[in-house]
């Protein structure tokens, strides 16, 4: 099932799940499941992990089969493409792609997120050979491609002392390692910042933990606080951030056009406290599948509407992070509820896209002074609230 | 999920069918939440046949239950040798699927299943018999009982009073071939009497579907919606109800209403017509197909593929207003069907003033306040006024209401259509040049609530267009339709 309109919904994933070859053995080897998995609430605000249902089960992506497999259920759902992290090992980078290369095809094609060295470990030559690194790591497989070129997302570029510097050295890198160009996508909320001036392609919201884009629920009053900081009750809801999934949802889709060319990235859940045991997690509390599906559905009518059509992409965050509790896999307690709605949330989005074929992109008539009628409108109400 | 299952020389085929949520397909079948659940058994019947055409009988399961293929023909197998026609029940009484002889669609009598009640076997076996001619038997599966059932099921069917209203219209239909030699030919009815937008969205679809595939002659409409009924074109038969109609608070279910209002149709029509529950046997906006193609389906349009539905037809109308093109009249309609829908009274009042000083005439109707912001009130009790008064402004601009709807689908004419709390793609009309909707900003439509927004509990929808929005939208549109000239130039609101 491919969406209209070259509409591509991508999903983050995390390639670790292989029990041989070059990146398990990189990492240490052993059991990744069990690295993933094994992680118990220590608060009562903590959702336990979610167990691989047996329709994937426990995979093991060095064999074919089973990548195989993973690559069928994803497609069948409608989904376009992997997103694969480029892990730093030695002298270069391992996204375990290999694996799931023989199952991709121009329909389905693998992108890569890179989270920069820190700035002071690497000097300008250093850097350079990063990048020839780096695009070495990700050349040679089946690409996912926006405006014609590969698509590369890098990972907090609010890190990078220099982000034109490191454009350019991408750009360079790209194309000496044959790629033709790259498509570079920085996570960032919002156009503001310089990232799109320093050359970078496109933005993508960042993660529920990057990007906290509303205010965190008010699951405590007084009376719990109070009882919780004389160690009467669960302290733990104040050193976490957990946010309600429905403000969440909002506050990522409200006005996204003033945003400027950002991706969405759709979450259907977000927990990270196995990472972060002495507090500081952030979670998603009350979420729905079926708000979910709107948010996919939401995003995909976005980027038909406002975006060129070579570079219409939604994310998912995430196909298979189960550590975050993110992962759309079916699952032992819910089955492929999730998975259900993302395909139905694309197949939602693809028609309400169709639907609006033809209908001028907001805000972009000729005929029309919008800061004009914006000053006006504010001056009005101004005038409206100011005492009588 | 629905299965079916092609019964071939005594070999078992089975297909799985989905209620669509955007794709069209074979096995698509677009959710239409104003069909009983009888005409999704219709329609899976006619697809299954059209996959195996030599088939020489065909098992649908019940839609109120989720149920693949796969296992209805495991139930098909088991126990004792299968019959047909049959209806095969639970442990218990409960219909859980309904095997049905070829001879049936080939008679023509495929529309009949509409009539099926879904809920009581003894009932539906009684249909079957009635239209087959032949002993129809209850045939007890292993499957355990199916209660209790929840309010609303997992394929979105909204049960409570809605069980008695489809096996009313079973009973009356088992009654009515009884005594009726002629019962072949007599006409089906769709109950769907309100509201003002609805009656529409059923005018606009007895006008759409194709004359050989209309499976109804007859609807039923409440008196006060009689114009709209006619002035829409609505090619059936009107049976005027002289009841009000039912309130949308909530109070009265729309099962109970059509099973109340029997009693205030002419004995003689009742007893001459098949009548078929066509409220809302589903929440609409689970799905984001339009109310008319919702009506479509029901009226026994297959809207089969994505071409076949709304957005795929070119409009067929076309309005504009005759005064010249300068000063701008611009018409309001800012207060829908239920309180959620009005459209914030602040937003409001900075809409109308900003239009005011850009020298633009608005009216608004059914708000007489908005003479302080120097706006006309003005109202429209019929559809011939409202029409009049629409063509009498050069744009109009309403939230998710019949003057949208009414402007948009059936007149043609310049419109901003306005949605906040419900979901635009269930009652907007197609993209054509004239017609503009400023996307609501956030994803919580439709949200469902009435007095209140469910998120923050207050009074007003958040995700309305913002009043800079809607007078961007109208001055385009206005440009679109008239000409540059139409609207103020730049600089007017200094």
């Amino acid at each position: 099932m491919i969406p209209p309109l070259n509409l591509r919904v991508l999903a983050f994933f995390d390639a670790r799940f292989q029990f041989s070859g070059p990146l398990w053995q990189a990492l240490g080897g052993g059991d990744p499941w069990q690295t993933a998995l094994a992680a118990y609430p220590a608060r009562r605000h903590h959702s336990p992990l979610l167990q691989p249902g047996k329709a994937l089960g426990r995979y093991d992506l060095a064999d074919a089969a089973a990548a195989g497999r993973v690559v069928a259920v994803a497609r069948s759902a409608g989904i376009g493409g992997f997103v694969l992290d480029c892990h730093r090992f030695a002298d270069g980078y391992l996204t375990g792609a290999d694996c799931l290369d023989p199952w991709c095809d121009d329909d389905f094609g693998l992108a890569f997120r890179w989270t920069p060295a820190p700035a002071p470990l690497l000097d300008e030559d250093a850097a350079a050979d990063d990048a020839a690194a780096l695009m070495a790591a990700i050349s040679g497989f089946s690409p996912l491609v926006a405006d014609g070129r590969q698509v590369l997302v890098v990972n907090e570029p609010y890190k990078l002392p220099d982000p034109a510097r490191t454009v350019a050295l991408l750009r360079r890198a790209a194309q000496a390692a044959g790629l033709g160009g790259i498509y570079l996508v920085a996570t960032a909320a919002e156009a503001r910042g310089g990232l799109l001036d320093a050359g970078f392609d496109a933005l993508l919201d960042p993660s529920p933990a990057q990007w906290r884009s509303c205010k965190p629920a008010e699951l405590l009053n007084g009376y719990t606080f109070l009882q919780a900081e004389a160690g009467q009750a669960d302290g733990g809801m104040f050193d976490d951030t957990i946010m309600n999934y429905a403000q969440f949802v909002n506050s990522r889709m409200v006005d996204r056009p003033t945003r400027g060319k950002v991706f969405p990235r759709v979450v259907l859940d977000y927990a990270d406290w196995p990472d972060h045991p002495r507090g500081g997690a952030t979670l998603l509390a009350s979420t729905s599948s079926v708000l979910y599906r709107r948010f996919l559905a939401g995003a995909l009518t976005h980027v038909a509407q406002h975006f060129p059509e070579g570079e219409r992409l939604v994310f998912i965050d995430s196909w298979n992070h189960w550590r975050q509790r993110s992962q759309i896999e079916p699952t032992t307690q819910f089955s492929t509820t999730v998975l259900d709605e993302t395909a139905n949330g694309i197949r939602q989005g693809g028609y309400v896209a169709l639907t609006r074929v033809g209908e001028p992109a907001p805000g972009r008539s000729p005929a029309v002074d919008y800061d004009v009628i914006a000053a006006l409108c504010r001056q009005i109400e101004d005038e409206l609230s100011a005492p009588a | 999920m629905l299965g079916g299952v092609a019964i071939t020389g005594g070999r078992l085929t089975s297909f799985d069918f989905r209620y669509s949520m955007g794709a069209l397909t074979p096995r698509d079948l677009l959710d239409s939440a104003t069909s009983p659940p009888g005409r999704m058994v219709w329609e899976v019947a006619r697809r299954t046949l059209a996959e195996v055409p030599d088939a020489d009988a065909v098992v649908v399961s019940n839609p109120l239950v989720a149920s693949r293929g796969g296992r209805l023909a495991t139930l098909l197998r088991s126990g004792e040798a299968l019959r047909c026609p049959a209806v095969l029940t639970d442990a218990e009484t409960f219909p859980v699927a309904y095997v049905l002889p070829r001879s049936l669609f080939d008679q023509g009598l495929g529309r009949f299943l509409c009539l099926l009640s879904a809920n009581r076997a003894a009932t539906d076996a009684q249909l079957l018999s009635q239209l087959t001619g032949q002993i129809v038997p209850r045939r007890r599966t292993p499957l355990a009982s199916l209660h209790p059932l929840p309010k609303i099921t997992a394929q979105g069917y909204i049960l409570g009073d809605n069980l008695a209203a489809w096996h009313a219209q079973c009973a009356n239909a088992v009654r009515l071939i009884r005594t009726r030699d002629d019962w072949r030919r007599l006409p089906f009815a769709a109950h769907h009497p309100n509201h003002a937008g609805d009656v529409l969205f059923f005018s606009l679809a007895s006008r759409l579907v194709p004359p050989g595939v209309l499976a109804f002659q007859r609807q039923v409409v409440c008196r006060d919606y009689l114009d709209i009924f006619q002035d829409c074109g609505n090619r059936l038969e009107p049976i005027v109800l002289d009841i009000p109609p039912v309130s949308r608070t909530g109070d009265m279910s729309d099962g109970r209403y059509f099973l109340d209002s029997l009693a205030h149709i002419d004995a003689d029509v009742l007893a001459g017509t098949f009548m078929v529950y066509c409220r809302f046997s589903k929440s609409y906006s689970r799905t984001p197909f339009n109310l008319v193609d919702h009506a479509r389906f029901s009226l026994g349009d297959p809207v089969a593929t994505l071409d076949d539905t709304l957005y795929r037809r070119a409009p067929a109308v076309h309005s504009r207003c005759g005064l010249p093109q300068r000063p701008l009249r611009v018409l309001m309609q800012m207060s829908g069907g239920w309180p959620l829908k009005t459209y914030p009274v602040n937003d409001r009042r900075i809409l109308v003033r900003a239009l005011v000083r850009l020298g633009v005439q608005v009216t608004v109707l059914d708000a007489l306040d908005t003479v302080a912001d120097g706006a006309t009130p003005a109202t429209a009790g019929t559809t011939a006024a409202l029409a009049a008064l629409i063509r009498d402004h050069h744009v109009i601009v309403s939230v998710d209401s019949f003057p949208l709807h009414f402007a948009s689908q059936i007149l043609g004419h310049p419109t901003v259509a306005v949605f906040g709390p419900t979901f635009p793609g269930n009652s907007d009309a197609p993209r054509r040049p004239g017609y503009r909707l400023p996307p609501p900003p956030r994803p919580c439509n439709p949200c469902g609530g009435y007095k209140g927004c469910p998120l923050d509990s207050g009074p007003d929808c958040h995700n309305h267009p913002s009043p800079a929005d809607l007078v961007a939208a109208i001055l385009d549109v206005a440009a679109e339709a008239y000409g540059p000239a139409a609207i103020p130039l730049r600089g007017d609101a200094a």
